[in-house]
């Protein structure tokens, strides 16, 4: 029972947090979707299926967030790019500072428990 | 376009029908998109490998990608989709559910072929509390609440109706005894009505219809004490008439 609501639990915070992680990735400039996953990779315990991404990805372009753009590669096949609107610009700072705000509450709670 | 060899060529079909299949029916992505998506990653993650590609190269590229069934999520998927999976691999309370709902559609267009609506309403009715007793011992309510109370609905309203307007000439004395028993025994009325009626809402319809019947005690009294009167002043009898 204790195993099935932790696999719910860190199937819920992963796909949160795999959402944020995936918009900063492309915060510092287009990328493209493989770059995406190989920098995600090196996060422990985030990414345990890397198709995931891509659905991700596809969604956040639906809804405005990232805009995408096919290149010729010289190291190979043709390149999808995706960059930030600014609409994700925007959305990506509120989702930061959210994040930030979380972090220092749940670090604080976590710090009171473990006082002895 | 990478260069495989023909096992390999046939592992990747496979798993590109499953993408496709596992996208189809979802809102929220463009599944022309995924699926170019996930063959420039595979041609990426393959860049180095010896060609042709055989299976022991793209396998692991295909394991590291995962199953395409756990990419999106249930809610992004369109009702059909998810009544169809959830039939076919869902927990036992979905399926009841969408059971239920399946033979609530089938009575309503066999609406006038009698008995196949009533025995098609009844059976989804229990399919319906099955759920809901399912989903009780689970602790969680996993399908949807609308699946199962269109049958509920009906039922219960006809139930209701029945008892409230059975006894109709004795209309407001039974108001009280039914609003009495629902103040004495609601846990028997919230079991047959649940989930739409607790034992606190029993409780509170019980006095609703004792103040109803009361009410309508008195009006009945007041009525017939103006009819006597009315009737002696213009001395008419009821006996004469």
């Amino acid at each position: 029972m204790a195993q099935t609501f932790l696999d719910n639990w860190v199937t819920q915070v992963r796909k949160g947090l795999l959402e944020l992680s995936i918009l900063n990735a492309i915060r510092p400039g287009r990328r493209y979707g493989y770059d995406i996953v190989k920098s995600l990779r090196a996060m422990e315990g985030l990414v345990i299926s890397e198709g995931t991404i891509y659905p991700i990805l596809s969604r956040f372009r639906r809804e405005g967030l990232v805009e995408a753009t096919i290149e010729p590669s010289p190291d190979g096949p043709a390149r999808r790019y995706y960059a930030l609107t600014p609409a994700g610009v925007g959305l990506l700072r509120r989702m930061n500072a959210y994040w930030e705000q979380v972090k220092r509450g749940l670090d604080s709670t976590v710090e009171k428990e473990n006082m002895p | 376009m990478i260069e495989l060899d023909d096992e390999a060529g046939r592992r990747l079909a496979e798993y590109i029908a499953r993408v496709r299949s596992a996208l189809r029916g979802c809102r929220s992505v463009d599944p022309a998109e995924v699926e170019r998506d996930i063959r420039e990653h595979i041609e990426n993650d393959l860049a180095d490998a010896p060609r042709p590609v055989g299976v022991a190269s793209l396998d692991p590229v295909l394991g590291k990608l995962g199953s395409p069934a756990q990419w999106v999520p249930e809610e992004d998927r369109a009702w059909w989709w998810r009544m169809l999976s959830g039939l076919r691999q869902g927990p036992e309370d979905l399926r009841l559910a969408y059971l239920s709902f399946g033979l609530f559609v089938l009575a309503l267009l066999l609406f006038t072929v009698f008995p196949a609506f009533h025995v098609l309403m009844l059976a989804s009715f229990f399919l319906a509390r099955a759920t809901l007793a399912f989903s009780a011992e689970q602790g969680e309510m996993r399908a949807q609440r609308w699946l199962i109370y269109p049958p509920l609905i009906v039922v219960y309203v006809f139930l209701g109706l029945l008892v409230l307007l059975a006894p109709l000439p004795l209309a407001p004395v039974w108001f009280i005894i039914l609003g009495a028993l629902l103040r004495r025994v609601p846990g028997f009325f919230a079991t047959v009505f649940a989930p739409f009626l607790g034992r606190e809402r029993a409780r509170r319809v019980g006095k609703w219809l004792i103040w109803i019947g009361v009410i309508l005690v008195g009006l009945a009294i007041i009525g017939g004490a103006i009819v006597l009167i009315v009737s002696a002043v213009l001395g008419l009898g009821f006996g004469r008439i």
